[in-house]
């Protein structure tokens, strides 16, 4: 595993599995456009191509092989300084150096894969440029703690030879003094996966409503009833009464999604721990991979408090910490992972706690009691209605109306009654505070997101105005923080230009760096 | 972005002593009282420019349908509602382009800049320069004619140009792109 030559180091093999899986999940996000006729061709074909399926199959494992074993075969690393090295590629070469000071996030995960070997995989998330995060796969695990170490600290740290890393190591992981700030039980951790379900269950309450409409117009979406009619049969061949047949495939749907949701938070946040050394923010969680992330706080660009629906009703709230985005959003990194997903989160808080936390997050917040200040609702729930709702509802009833039968006029009035109270509902959800040097964002429908964040961290300010908000003395701010933008509509212009003012001020005289 | 980058770096030392916390609501800069200066007199120009340059051919190409039917008769002259329409839409939608570059108007102060936009949005974009990545001039083969540039400013977490100043003059967009980084490397002590 040691093979020194100016110091670039190689990885464990076992590193050959990392990538057979990191290209099998590229083939799979990215290349299933491009396989999904093929893979058509073949299910429809005779049972002659099957040979080739087959054989194309094998070619397709062995190139995977082939190319992981290679992908592992070129990759070097090295420390030199404040930079780590890294060489990589298999049919365009490339070497990377990635300033100490230019990481913005960086996780270790185990992989169970990985596990018995004591190894694991260090990724480095670098801000600003459009460059990849970067993954070093099959390192031992003390090695990745120290890397992760240097990187945070910003220290020179050379790799120390293989024989002195047993002795090196532990010492290096003791001198850290870490502060256990929460730990999550599994109780914790299925509330959270009970929550992430909450779109899932909009989605089958939305589906039986729907079903139901259907079911009372005519000649509406024939097919889907039949599906529906053909699995209430099946079910009725039991010896089931229809009623009760339609009622247990609900009831079944509905139970299997949030098991599944439940399943995969326990996989992924078993075990949660979030650690503080006074400089940086660690987490640690994952039933059997294990993923460990760490996060300087002054890298912190916003905290974002998420409660939806089920989190209401749980009486819970979630956060993420949003640091600033590398390259374009929604970008598959190395570890093909979406950006956005990598985001550090904080699951399944009570309210003190996220209270609590968040003075961590960002020191000298206040957010007990919150000055909340409205926009012009009124005025946004009319605008709403006028742009975002008369067309597509007028639209509905005027085809149907015209051809079929005078009362689905009656769709115009309801509909606009519906989509008034749904506006409403989010008009009464906007809001903005400044406490102090900090500025609070809040937006939601049934749930709510509250961004918070420190004025001096923005890039950008906007404020836009249509003719008619001009004159009601209104108009939008739109904050551009490195991690994304957050937008107030309809806000009072004075606010506005007040709450600009005083971030932009900050901005320019706050001698914190941003990042 | 990497120049960019270690120009952010290299102000983060000189500066950590200083910390003000307290702020009085007066004292707040208010940029509501911006200064704006309209662009460059010849961007007017080139706008017409390039919008006679795009609507005549549109123009132009809509009478080739009526052209290409031989004979006289009712198809060969309802075609000409192409260029009629076309020539409609043209009437409708170059004077509130020209309008829209008439209302364009930037302010270079001391610690941000700020670009004024938009006919019916009306937009106002503040950018602090010690919040700049890097910034570009481009020049395309029109407003090179015109002797016109463009100065395109980025941040951090925006995918694509935060601040764009068209129908600056050459030299004036080269100048202010030298000024505005140097702004953003020093953060100078005043």
């Amino acid at each position: 595993m040691t093979e020194t030559d100016g110091g670039w180091r190689r990885t464990s093999p076992v590193a050959v599995v990392f990538y057979v899986f990191n290209f099998v999940r590229r083939l799979l996000t990215d290349g299933l456009p491009a396989l999904a006729p093929l893979a058509a061709l073949f299910a429809t074909s005779e049972s002659l191509l099957w040979s080739w399926f087959g054989l194309g199959l094998a070619v397709l494992g062995l190139l995977l092989l082939g190319g992981s074993v290679l992908s592992w075969l070129r990759f070097r690393f090295r420390t030199a300084g404040e930079l780590i090295e890294v060489r990589r590629g298999v049919i365009q070469r490339e070497q990377l150096s990635i300033d100490f000071n230019r990481v913005q996030n960086v996780s270790i995960r185990e992989p169970f894969y990985m596990r018995p070997f004591g190894l694991a995989t260090l990724s480095i998330d670098t801000a600003g440029s459009g460059q990849k995060e970067v993954a070093i796969a099959g390192v031992t695990k003390t090695i990745a703690i120290e890397l992760r170490q240097s990187m945070l600290t910003g220290l020179k740290v050379d790799v120390p030879p293989e024989d002195a890393e047993a002795v090196a190591a532990p010492a290096a992981v003791a001198a850290v003094d870490e502060q256990v700030l929460l730990t999550r039980s599994t109780a914790d951790v299925a509330l959270y996966g009970l929550m992430a379900s909450t779109i899932l269950w909009i989605f089958v309450v939305i589906g039986f409503l729907f079903s139901m409409a259907e079911s009372a117009v005519d000649g509406w979406a024939d097919q889907l009833q039949t599906q529906v009619f053909a699995i209430v049969m099946f079910i009725r061949g039991f010896g089931v009464d229809e009623g009760v047949a339609i009622g247990l495939l609900v009831i079944a749907v509905l139970l299997l999604l949030p098991l599944l949701s439940i399943a995969g938070a326990i996989f992924r946040h078993h075990g949660y721990r979030l650690t503080f050394d006074g400089e940086t923010f660690r987490r640690s969680s994952g039933l059997l991979n294990r993923h460990d992330e760490s996060l300087k706080r002054h890298k912190i660009q916003e905290v974002i408090w998420n409660q939806n629906f089920m989190a209401r009703l749980l009486g819970r709230i979630n956060i993420k910490l949003a640091i600033a985005q590398a390259g374009q959003p929604g970008q598959t990194t190395d570890s093909g992972m979406p950006k956005p997903a990598s985001a550090f989160l904080v699951p399944s808080l009570r309210p003190v706690e996220a209270e609590e936390l968040s003075r961590e997050f960002l020191p000298g917040i206040d957010a007990t009691d919150v000055p909340w200040s409205g926009i012009d609702r009124r005025r946004y729930v009319l605008r709403g209605l006028l742009f975002g709702w008369s067309l597509p509802v007028v639209g509905a009833s005027l085809g149907p109306g015209v051809a079929l039968h005078p009362a689905f006029f009656l769709i115009i009035p309801v509909g606009l009654t519906i989509g008034g109270l749904i506006m409403i509902q989010i008009a009464r959800r906007l809001g903005y505070a400044v406490v102090g040097e900090h500025a609070f964002l809040r937006s939601g429908f049934i749930g709510s997101k509250t961004s918070i964040f420190p004025l001096y961290k923005i890039q950008r300010v906007d404020l836009r105005q249509t003719p008619s908000q001009r004159r009601q003395g209104l108009c939008h701010l739109t904050v551009h923080l490195a991690s994304g933008t957050e937008t107030v509509p309809y806000m009072d212009v004075t606010a506005a230009e007040q709450l600009r003012d005083l971030a932009l001020y900050h901005a320019e005289t706050d001698p914190r760096p941003w990042y | 972005m990497l120049l960019g980058f270690a120009r952010n770096i290299s102000f983060r030392g000189g500066f950590m002593g200083f910390r003000n916390l307290q702020v009085d609501e007066a004292d707040v800069p208010r940029a509501a009282v911006l200064e704006l200066q309209p662009m460059a007199p010849a961007y007017q120009k080139e706008v017409r420019t390039q919008q006679f340059l795009t609507w005549v051919p549109i123009v132009l190409l809509g009478f080739i349908p009526s052209v290409l039917v031989a004979s006289p008769s009712t198809v060969k002259f309802g075609l000409l509602a192409i260029p009629a329409f076309s020539l409609l839409l043209a009437a409708g939608l170059v004077p509130l382009i020209l309008a829209q570059a008439r209302v364009k108007a930037f302010a270079v102060r001391e610690h941000d800049v700020a670009l004024r936009s938009g006919l019916y949005f009306r937009k106002t974009v503040i950018l602090p320069y010690n919040r700049i990545q890097h910034a570009e001039v481009s020049q395309g083969p029109l407003q090179r004619r015109f002797g016109l540039a463009s100065l395109k400013i980025f941040t951090a977490g925006g995918t694509s140009v935060d601040l764009r100043i068209d129908g600056l003059e050459a030299q004036r967009a080269e100048d202010l792109r030298e000024y505005v980084l140097e702004r953003a490397a020093g953060r100078d002590g005043d």
